[in-house]
């Protein structure tokens, strides 16, 4: 499955399955930030890796929890020990958003 | 009402354990928090456990192994601190005159109406449901593994006992809080044997695996972790045997209740007396011993008896802690609570002239107990919903 690189290319009209929107690594972005409490000049990247940001797992599980919060969406545990960058949290929240929507 | 029990129980009687009964997902559920509190089975991998393990061999610690961190001008303090320990902490020991003995709280063999108390305590057992016996079981194999916690506390640069005699109040406490704890293990062993209700081979192998792994509770030698881990560990222990007393009372055996009550007393004592000794440690050395706190919960408090193993199941230890989570026995709020009293007692909010360092050690820690129950009241709201599922199909336990 081919993680998309470029989310500002896309638009609601190409619904590519396994890419997530650019609002939504946006938002994730944003929990992240606030979890781990990044001073702005921080970069924050999709790949930007939750464990190099200085998150342990007790972090990681809080941005698990407030991606749920945020998108109204339940994470398994097995998918939440999966989530280790930006992007693949924005990708699980598209693929949950979409079959809580179907 | 008996809970239909259809799986592998490691230690009851051609029992089965009966967590396996609860429907899959609220097994995981129920795990959650336990499984973050509780480091050892954090799936991270602090057990090797996964592909690769040869069969029929027990886990081991996969973390780096750290020794001697505290800087060694700091053995010093503790060197200076023993006509203090011993004005102030041995006083915490019992006399063995006074103290109780398993005896006391076992059917007499040498006298006449032993067989009839035997079976007295084997009928009283027969009403106690399997899980309880499987927290039970899981406390006295903890307990047996006394041999791994002495030498735990012998590792402890500035207070170990150089010879096994050493006449240090350091030392003298050592040998006597093991005395007293050898009595924890003796007297379950031998209740658990009369009960009839166990499976003591396994049981003892079980044992014998434990002792053989030993554990490291990542206390890298210094006394500062090493009295910061024995001041929760105590307290849990307490929490535990509290409340195993609570449960045996209210199936009605008030001989069992007792027992498990008198356990609970000496550890209390014992966690008064660890608490004391980090008490002075912040008064000393507030900067240092806030690291050392924060670093400790970072790390996780481990269990003593997380490495156990009884060479078939993996997931031994992960499934008696599940059961006690699910008796009320020893749960995540019981984690958080005890850190919360921890930060209490040792009056961490008002600690003064810490470093930058310092500062973030006191609010992770200070912060952390309602982080720690807002993820279990999580867990504990997902386990909820997964037993309204219809389909689930099993009964709530006694």
């Amino acid at each position: 499955m081919a993680r998309n690189r470029f989310p500002a290319l896309r638009t609601s009209r190409f619904r590519v399955s396994c890419a997530a929107k650019l609002e939504t690594v946006n938002k994730v972005c944003e929990i992240v930030r606030k979890q781990l409490a990044l001073p702005p000049e921080t970069d924050l990247t999709p790949e930007s890796k939750f464990s190099s940001l200085g998150a342990d797992s007790l972090d990681t599980v809080e941005i698990v929890m407030g991606l749920e919060e945020e998108f109204g969406i339940s994470v398994e545990e097995e998918s939440s020990q999966n989530i280790t960058t930006v992007q693949e949290a924005a990708d699980l929240i598209e693929k949950l958003v979409q079959k809580k929507e179907a | 009402m008996a809970l239909k029990l259809n799986t592998n129980g490691p230690f009851l009687q051609s029992q089965k354990l009966s967590s396996f009964a609860l429907p899959p997902m609220a097994n995981n559920l129920s795990l959650r928090s336990p499984k973050f509190v509780m480091a050892s089975t954090l799936r991270s991998g602090s057990k090797e456990v996964e592909n690769g393990r040869k069969p029929f061999m027990p886990p081991r610690e996969v973390h780096v192994q750290v020794t001697h961190s505290m800087p060694p001008q700091k053995i010093e303090i503790f060197k200076s601190l023993d006509e203090w320990a011993e004005q102030n902490i041995l006083v915490h020991l019992k006399p063995v005159e006074k103290c109780w003995q398993p005896q006391d709280f076992l059917p007499d063999p040498s006298s006449e109406g032993f067989e009839e108390q035997v079976n007295e305590l084997r009928e009283r057992a027969k009403e106690i449901p399997d899980d309880y016996f499987v927290v039970l079981v899981g406390d006295m194999i903890t307990e047996e593994a006394l041999p791994t916690y002495q030498t735990m506390l012998n590792t402890l640069d500035g207070v170990r006992d150089e010879t096994g005699a050493s006449l240090t109040s350091w030392a003298i406490w050592t040998r006597a809080w093991t005395a007293e704890e050898n009595r924890h293990g003796d007297l379950l062993n031998k209740y658990l044997y009369l009960s009839g209700r166990v499976d003591m081979r396994q049981i003892e192998k079980t044992i014998q695996y434990l002792i053989g792994s030993g554990m490291d509770p990542r206390t890298e030698n210094s006394p500062y972790l090493g009295f910061i881990y024995t001041s929760f560990q105590e307290r849990a222990t307490f929490v535990s045997h509290g409340n195993t007393a609570r449960l045996a009372k209210e199936r009605g055996d008030l001989k069992l209740a007792q027992l498990c009550g008198t356990i609970a007393s000496d550890e209390k004592r014992h966690e008064t007396a660890y608490t004391k000794i980090v008490e002075k440690l912040f008064e000393i050395d507030p900067n240092g011993t806030v690291l050392a706190f924060a670093d400790m919960m970072r790390k996780k408090i481990s269990m003593p008896a997380h490495l156990m193993y009884d060479g078939k199941d993996d997931n031994l230890f992960e499934n008696f802690s599940a059961v006690a989570q699910r008796l009320g026995v020893y749960t995540a709020r019981d984690y958080a609570d005890i850190l919360e009293f921890l930060v209490g007692r040792w009056k961490i909010e008002e600690l003064t002239g810490l470093s930058g360092e310092g500062q973030k050690a006191q609010d992770y820690v200070c912060g952390l107990p309602p982080r720690i129950r807002r993820l279990e009241e999580r867990a504990q709201g997902r386990a909820k919903e997964a037993r309204n599922i219809p389909s689930a199909g099993f009964t709530t336990g006694k």
